[in-house]
């Protein structure tokens, strides 16, 4: 189940550099990064992947995505070389990895690094930075200053998809004074079973982001942001 | 063969939903709010293990009244009666009570489960422990 699982989530993948990056080529990539063997990139860990990969431009990006995706495929239909290897739950990972690597660059900044993050199982926490400055830039946090509330809720409508995506519903803890404080935003990446009032699409969202919690392609993190004046 | 005519329909399936779904799997899209509440009061989920009873101010958010974990809920047009534990995998022993009155945004609380049971008929409840509602049931009709 968990194979197929992957291959199926590997024929998504694919189909995300399709949609966002129809034509690339290796002979746009910068020297120093030169595939392992028959094109593809296989790496022994995340360690060795997030190095090279964070170094890469989207074209080389979708093409290490892809090439992780046809690996897996080949060897699913008996097609590949005998030295080729199924995808495992690092490659599906770092290609989400790269996925999110992608996404930073592609309009989606704040989900981007979220996605990265939770690929690689590690905690979100920033001070002044870039999701700070999205936050800082929303209508929604705009109109909180005049409140005293302790929770925002970012929406597509007015803060746009990707900081909605991102965050939506936050925590916010405030500490000292006015001129000179601390806006602490609190939020955790995971996905529930039971999920309502909202868009279809964001509940098949919530659905597939659940299962990849279930075989830990992502993770559950936490995330802090703090606006510091 | 077989196999590839199977793969052909899920990845044009997966082409329509991924560009969304991966640039997109965050935090917002776990969360959610129920507020088929009486007043301006909302249970939302921030995460799996962070429930709570907030009141809704405005558009944009609004201000705890029953912190996390708000495990069980029952309510009338007047009451909002909570079960909060410290958290979601905490024993049914350490749960704490909270009754918000609707009209006057009082919140009553914590009680014990004595002291709650003592108060509910003071104040003219028509509740009873099998009325509990599990915030993992809330009715997804309700708005």
């Amino acid at each position: 189940m968990k194979k197929k699982f992957l291959s199926g989530f590997l024929s998504i993948i694919l189909g995300l550099h399709i949609i966002l990056c129809p034509a690339f080529t290796f002979a746009s990539a910068p020297p120093e990064i030169i595939p392992n063997s028959n094109n593809s990139f296989v790496f022994p860990s995340l360690k060795d992947g997030v190095s090279t990969l964070s170094r890469m431009s989207v074209p080389q990006l979708n093409s290490y995505i892809s090439s992780v995706a046809q690996r897996d495929m080949a060897v699913a239909a008996s097609t590949s070389s005998s030295n080729d290897t199924a995808a495992t739950i690092i490659d599906v990972r770092l290609a989400l990895y790269a996925a999110g690597l992608i996404a930073q660059k592609v309009g989606f900044p704040c989900a981007g690094r979220i996605l990265e993050h939770s690929a690689l199982n590690i905690d979100y926490t920033e001070s002044n930075g870039a999701i700070a400055r999205a936050i800082q830039n929303s209508p929604s946090y705009e109109a909180w200053k005049s409140t005293s509330n302790d929770s925002i809720t970012f929406e597509i409508a007015s803060d746009g998809l990707d900081l909605f995506l991102a965050l939506h519903w936050v925590s916010v803890n405030v500490t000292g004074s006015p001129s000179s404080s601390r806006i602490r935003i609190i939020d955790t990446f995971n996905f529930d079973p039971k999920f309502f009032k909202q868009p279809s699409i964001i509940n098949a969202i919530n659905d597939i982001g659940w299962l990849s919690q279930k075989v830990y392609l992502l993770s559950e993190i936490e995330i802090q942001i703090d606006i510091v004046s | 063969m077989k196999q590839r005519s199977k793969s052909v329909p899920h990845l044009i399936l997966s082409l329509a939903l991924l560009p969304v779904v991966l640039l997109s799997a965050c935090a917002g899209a776990g969360d959610w709010s129920f507020s088929g509440l009486p007043g301006d009061y909302e249970v939302v989920r921030f995460s799996a293990h962070v429930i709570r009873l907030l009141e809704r101010t405005s558009d944009i958010g609004g201000t705890t009244v029953v912190d996390s974990f708000v495990s069980e809920l029952w309510w009338n047009d007047d009451y909002i009666l909570a079960k909060r534990k410290p958290e979601d995998t905490a024993p049914e022993s350490s749960v704490s009570y909270y009754i918000v009155e609707v009209a006057t945004k009082e919140v009553f609380g914590p009680y014990t489960k004595e002291e709650f049971d003592a108060r509910v008929p003071e104040l003219d409840i028509p509740f009873s422990h099998e009325g509990w509602i599990s915030v993992r049931d809330l009715p997804q009709d309700s708005s």
